[in-house]
C-alpha cells in the first residue's frame, strides 16, 4: 500500500503522479540532459573540425572529442532518457508507483558511476577507442568496467520496469490493456535486454583480456557481440521513438487524433520489431573476413531488410491517423488535408519532421545494409549520414518535441515560449538535413568516417560537402542550444501554474471532428508508397548498377 | 487513446483497406530487397564481397608483405603474382602498387596490429571498402579496366595517425 499523500494529480491529464517516482524520473532526465550537453559540446569540436579544421587540428584531441561525442549521444543521452521514459509510462500512465524506488536509485547509481568512469577515462585520453572500442586496440581497463557498470544499471532499470508492470497488473491499478505507448516502451525494454546480454558478452571478455587474465581476444567474436549491443541499442531508440510519436500525436491534438489511430495495427508493428532485431546484427560484418557469405546474406538481407517492415508500418499508422482526423474534420482531397495540418504546433511539426528524417535515414540505409552494395558504403561518411538522420533527426527530435509537453506538466511551469519551440523544431530539421546530405555526398565519394582529414590529405572533390557539413552542424548546434535554453528557462523561470489551459497554451491544436464522418487513409498510403517504395527501391537498384559498372572486384 | 489504458473492445479494430495493402506492400518490398541481393550472386559474379579468408600469423604476414614491397617497389606487378598488402599503424606495406590494366590480381590483405579498413578510391567515383582484420587474411580479386591513379585509405579508426594511412595504386596501360 502506498499512502495517498505521496501522489499528486496532474491538473491537465488527470493522471496521478507518485512523487518519489517523479524524483527518479527527473533525476534520470537530468542526466540525459547533461549527457546531451556534453555530447553537444563535443559535436561542436567534431563538426567544426571534420574537413575544415576550424577548431581542432590535433588528431589526438579530435579523436577524444569524437569518442566523447559518440558515447554521450549514442549511449548516454539515449539510455538515460529511455530509463526516464520507461519509468514514466509504467507508473504515471498506469496510475501506480514504481515497484521499488530503492532499486531505481541503485540503477541510477550504477549508471552514474559507469557514466563518470567512462567520461573521465575518455576525456583524460585513456580511452580514445570510439564507442565501438574494437580490440585489440586497447583502452584503460577502468573504461570497460565503466561501460559494464552503466549497462548493468540499465539492466536493473529495465527489470524494475517489468516489475512495475507486473505490480500494476496484480494490484489492478488500471483497467483494460496497457496503453499503446507503454506497450511500445515494453517492446523497447525487451530489445534492451538483448542489448545488455550481448554487451555483457562483448565487454566482459574484453575486460578480462585487458586485466591480463586471458592472452588474446577474437576480434570477430567481439564485433558480432558488440553490434548486438551497438545495433540493438539503436532499436531501443527506434521503438521508444515510435512510442513517443504516438504520444506526440495524442498530446498535440488534444487526444483527438489518437481516436483515429488503429491500435491493433500499431501493436502488430511494434511486435514485429522483436522478431527481426537480433537477426539483423549481421549487417555490421558484411565486409569482414572470416564470416561466411551465407551468414552475411541471411543476417544482412533477411534480418535487416525485414527489420524495416515495422517502421514502414508505423509510418502509415501515424500519418494515416492524422489524415483520418483531418478528414473527419471535413478536409477532403487526396492531399488537401496536408495543408490543414497545424504545422506551427511544435508537437505536430516535431512528429512529422522527425518521421520524415527517420524515413530518409531508413531509405539511405537500404543499400548500405545489403551485402554487395555495402562495398560502396561500408565505413564511409554514408554511415553517419544514415544514423544522424535516424538517431538525431528521428529520435532526438522526437524526444525534444515531447519534452515541450511533458516538462511543463512535470514541473507545473509554463513553457517559456511556444513560438521558439516551433522555431527550434524547424531549425533542427534544416540543420540535420544539411548535415546528413553533406555526409551522404562525402560517403558517396568514398570519404572514410571517423577520420580527421587534414587539409593536405583532402581529395579536391571532398571540399564542397565538407564545408556544407559545417553549415549543417552550426544550424543544428544552434538549435540544440536553443532547446537547452528553453528547457532551463522553463524549469527555472517558467510561470508557475496549475491551470490546464495555461499549462498547455499554444501546445495543443484542437481539431474539431464530426462524429461518424467518413474517413480514409488513402493520401497517407500514396505518400508512404512514394517515399518508402518508389524512392527507396530507386536508390537501392541504382546502388547495384553503380557497383556493376565499377572495376571487377570479388 | 494511446496514452490511457483501454479495454480490448476499444482497441482491437479491424484493419482498414489501406492498412492491409500497406502490410502486404511492406513485406513485398522487404522480399524484393532481400531477393535482389541473393539474385546478384548469379547476376554478376565479378562484383561481390570477397568470400575467401584464411587465418594468417601476424608476423609472418608482415614479413611477406615487406618482402613483396622490396621486390616490386617501383615495378609493375606481373600477371599471376599474388600481392601481399599489410595495413600497419599508420601505413600501408607496400605503400604503392603498380598494376597493369585489364589484368586480374589476387590481393591478400591483413594486419599485424589492430583492426583497419581498406578503401580503394579512384577516378569516376570508384569506391570499394572492406575490413582488414588482424590474424585473418582477406583474399580479394580485382581487375582495373582502365589506367589511372587510385588511392587506398584506411577506413576503420586505428589510432592517432589513422588519417595518414594513404597509399596508392597506379594502374598502367
Amino acid at each position: 500500500m502506498v499512502l495517498p499523500g505521496l501522489f499528486r494529480t496532474c491538473p491537465v491529464t488527470g493522471l496521478r503522479v507518485h512523487l518519489p517516482t517523479q524524483r527518479l524520473i527527473i533525476a534520470n532526465f537530468v542526466m540525459a540532459l547533461l549527457s546531451i550537453v556534453i555530447g553537444g559540446i563535443a559535436a561542436i569540436f567534431v563538426g567544426f573540425s571534420r574537413g575544415s579544421t576550424i577548431l581542432v587540428k590535433d588528431p589526438e584531441q579530435y579523436y577524444i572529442w569524437l569518442t566523447a561525442h559518440g558515447f554521450n549521444m549514442l549511449i548516454f543521452w539515449i539510455l538515460w532518457f529511455e530509463v526516464a521514459l520507461v519509468y514514466f509510462v509504467s507508473t504515471v500512465l498506469l496510475n501506480t508507483s514504481i515497484y521499488s524506488s530503492r532499486i531505481g536509485w541503485l540503477a541510477f547509481t550504477l549508471m552514474l558511476i559507469g557514466w563518470l568512469v567512462v567520461n573521465v577515462t575518455v576525456f583524460t585520453g585513456n580511452a580514445t577507442v570510439m564507442f565501438t572500442a574494437y580490440p585489440p586496440m586497447a583502452a584503460h581497463p577502468l573504461f570497460y568496467l565503466g561501460y559494464i557498470l552503466f549497462a548493468l544499471g540499465v539492466f536493473v532499470a529495465l527489470i524494475l520496469f517489468f516489475l512495475t508492470l507486473y505490480k500494476a497488473r496484480v494490484e489492478g491499478t488500471y483497467k483494460g490493456h496497457l496503453p499503446l505507448v507503454t506497450w511500445g516502451a515494453a517492446i523497447a525494454a525487451i530489445i534492451g535486454l538483448t542489448v545488455v546480454t550481448h554487451g555483457a558478452v562483448a565487454l566482459l571478455t574484453t575486460f578480462v583480456w585487458r586485466l591480463g587474465l586471458v592472452e588474446s581476444i577474437d576480434v570477430m567474436f567481439y564485433r558480432w557481440f558488440f553490434w548486438g549491443l551497438g545495433h540493438n541499442a539503436q532499436y531501443v531508440n527506434v521503438t521508444a521513438m515510435v512510442a513517443v510519436w504516438y504520444a506526440l500525436l495524442t498530446l498535440a491534438t488534444g487526444y483527438t487524433a489518437a481516436r483515429f489511430v488503429n491500435e491493433r495495427y500499431a501493436r502488430i508493428a511494434f511486435a514485429l520489431y522483436t522478431l527481426f532485431v537480433v537477426p539483423g546484427i549481421g549487417h555490421h560484418i558484411l565486409v569482414d573476413p572470416g564470416f561466411s557469405v551465407y551468414l552475411k546474406q541471411a543476417s544482412g538481407s533477411v534480418g535487416s531488410h525485414f527489420l524495416s517492415v515495422p517502421s514502414m508500418l508505423h509510418a502509415l499508422a501515424l500519418l494515416g491517423g492524422l489524415e483520418a482526423t483531418l478528414r473527419a474534420a471535413g478536409h477532403t482531397g487526396l492531399f488537401g488535408w496536408l495543408a490543414k495540418i497545424p504545422w506551427r504546433n511544435p508537437g505536430v511539426a516535431g512528429l512529422l519532421l522527425s518521421m520524415l528524417l527517420f524515413g530518409i535515414g531508413g531509405v539511405i540505409a537500404q543499400p548500405q545494409t545489403t551485402l554487395q552494395p555495402n562495398l560502396l558504403f561500408h565505413n564511409t561518411m554514408w554511415v553517419p549520414a544514415h544514423f544522424h538522420l535516424t538517431v538525431v533527426g528521428g529520435t532526438t527530435l522526437a524526444f525534444m518535441a515531447l519534452s515541450y509537453y511533458v516538462v511543463p506538466l512535470l514541473t507545473l511551469r509554463r513553457l517559456i515560449s511556444t513560438r521558439l519551440a516551433t522555431i527550434q523544431v524547424y531549425t533542427a530539421f534544416i540543420g540535420i538535413l544539411i548535415l546528413a546530405i553533406s555526409m551522404a555526398i562525402l560517403g558517396w565519394l568514398g570519404s572514410p568516417r571517423r577520420t580527421l582529414v587534414l587539409p593536405e590529405l583532402m581529395k579536391p572533390e571532398w571540399w564542397g560537402p565538407a564545408t556544407l557539413l559545417v553549415v549543417g552542424a552550426a544550424i543544428w548546434i544552434a538549435s540544440g542550444a536553443l532547446w537547452v535554453v528553453l528547457m532551463l528557462f522553463t524549469v527555472l523561470a517558467g510561470r508557475r501554474s496549475t491551470d490546464p489551459g495555461e499549462l498547455t497554451s499554444g501546445l495543443i491544436s484542437a481539431i474539431i471532428v464530426k462524429e461518424g464522418a467518413k474517413t480514409s487513409k488513402m493520401g497517407s498510403l500514396v505518400i508512404v508508397i512514394i517515399f518508402l517504395v518508389v524512392i527507396m527501391l530507386a536508390l537501392y537498384f541504382y546502388s547495384f548498377l553503380r557497383l556493376g559498372f565499377q572495376p571487377p572486384f570479388w | 487513446m494511446t496514452i490511457f489504458p483501454r479495454s480490448i473492445e476499444e482497441w482491437y479494430k479491424p484493419l482498414t483497406r489501406e492498412e492491409k495493402i500497406w502490410i502486404a506492400l511492406a513485406f513485398i518490398v522487404a522480399l524484393t530487397l532481400a531477393g535482389t541481393t541473393i539474385a546478384w550472386h548469379f547476376i554478376d559474379r565479378s562484383h561481390q564481397v570477397p568470400s575467401i579468408a584464411v587465418e594468417a600469423d601476424p608476423r609472418e604476414f608482415l614479413s611477406k608483405a615487406m618482402e613483396f614491397s622490396r621486390t616490386y617497389s617501383g615495378k609493375v606487378v606481373p600477371e599471376g603474382t599474388d600481392i601481399y598488402l599489410a595495413a600497419v599503424r599508420f601505413t600501408w606495406i607496400p605503400s604503392e602498387l603498380i598494376l597493369k590494366a585489364g589484368v586480374t590480381y589476387r590481393i591478400w590483405v591483413s594486419s599485424p596490429d589492430v583492426l583497419h579498413g581498406l578503401s580503394i578510391i579512384g577516378p569516376g567515383d570508384v569506391v570499394y571498402n572492406v575490413m582488414v582484420m588482424p590474424g585473418m587474411a582477406y583474399v580479394i580479386h580485382v581487375k582495373f579496366d582502365k589506367p589511372g591513379e587510385y588511392e587506398i585509405r584506411c577506413n576503420e579508426f586505428c589510432g592517432i595517425g589513422h588519417a595518414n594511412m594513404i597509399g596508392r595504386i597506379r594502374v598502367v596501360g
